[in-house]
């Protein structure tokens, strides 16, 4: 039967453990053991501050060049004040070992500084297109059209005659035109240029450069549904609705030629 | 004849939205959607001249002739924009 509770000696071997451990890699690798020490220190308070005291200022202050002894004193009495929780010791151990090897291959201390300037620099960068991209900023557009998210085309990306050439010329444009469109093809219907063009009736404009306007009678005959093509007829140039009296005029004065 | 022409390009018209529609209020033109760059105001009014540079006086306190009547409608827009006389026309 042991003297000792049986968790406390194996919290006791694993001290034991831990210092050796320590112990030999401060002897093999020399100078590390000041700061290893002292990370350790840091860390030990840190897991467990409201137990234990904060060490005196002239514990703290750095100590250059006194040696492995004093090195492995103060990580001997840092453990001993650990081993009074469970939770101290295990923390202690595994900071311990964490230090004193990290301190010994030199490469933690290079890799946190390294880890670190890169999380600034990543931060920064994310920063950075973040105020470029502000949706506020007016951004010129290719066409050097103000644009706005809100702004609808004039002409309207909405399929005026389902010609499918929306999409092709579809471009931003300003309020009020919207409107319109959805007005003729809430009278007309959807295609309603196409309708026009297959089954109206031509006439070549003498005014206007020999381009050619195909009339087709709006179904409550109050007037015409105009569809302007260039004089190749390959483009639609315009699109709208035209009294019946303007057309007849146009028809009688000449201006228009009917198309054979 | 093709029944499924495209739409010419309109970007010029796009930005002149405004002065089009007041131009198509105060000549009380009827219901004109699509305008493109290169239609001229003989493509979608059919008003004599004269009554046209009678309204454009009225209105923008300018004078038009016919020569610039033949101008592309964006630049004729511009022509009056720039020469109204009137604060509120």
């Amino acid at each position: 039967m042991s003297r000792t509770p049986p968790r406390s000696t194996c919290s006791a071997a694993i001290a034991r453990a831990v210092v050796a451990i320590a112990v030999t890699l401060v002897l093999v690798v020399g100078a590390a053991p000041t700061s290893a020490a002292s990370t350790f220190r840091a860390a030990a308070y840190g897991h467990d501050e409201g137990a234990h005291p904060q060490p005196a200022q002239s514990e703290r202050a750095p100590r250059r060049g006194r040696g492995v002894a004093v090195s492995v004193t103060e990580a001997l009495a840092v453990v001993r004040t650990s081993l009074r929780s469970a939770r101290a010791r295990l923390i202690a151990a595994v900071a311990l070992l964490a230090t004193v090897l990290a301190t010994s291959v030199g490469v933690a201390p290079a890799s946190a500084v390294a880890a670190a300037t890169t999380y600034e620099a990543t931060a920064y960068a994310y920063d950075a297109p973040s105020g470029l991209s502000r949706q506020d900023v007016a951004v010129p557009s290719p066409w050097g059209s103000p644009v706005g998210l809100s702004a609808a085309s004039w002409e309207g990306s909405v399929s005026f005659g389902g010609s499918g050439v929306a999409a092709e010329t579809a471009l931003p444009v300003v309020e009020g035109a919207a409107p319109k469109i959805a007005s003729l093809t809430s009278r007309y219907g959807e295609g309603i240029e196409s309708s026009v063009l297959k089954s109206g009736t031509r006439y070549v404009d003498t005014a206007s450069s020999g381009n050619i306007n195909v009339f087709a009678a709006r179904p409550d005959s109050s007037g015409f549904i105009r569809v302007t093509l260039d004089p190749s007829g390959q483009r639609i140039i315009s699109a709208g609705l035209n009294t019946a009296h303007n057309v007849a005029n146009g028809i009688a004065n000449g201006r228009f030629v009917l198309v054979p | 004849m093709t029944q499924d022409a495209p739409r010419a390009v309109h970007w010029k018209m796009d930005r002149r939205a405004t002065l089009a529609n007041e131009f198509f209020a105060v000549t009380h033109a009827e219901l004109i959607p699509f305008v493109s760059d290169e239609a001229t105001w003989y493509d979608f009014d059919y008003l004599e001249a004269d009554e046209l540079t009678a309204i454009v006086e009225s209105h923008y306190g300018a004078t038009l002739d016919k020569a610039k009547l033949v101008l592309p409608f964006w630049e004729l827009l511009d022509f009056l924009d720039a020469n109204r006389a009137h604060a509120d026309g």
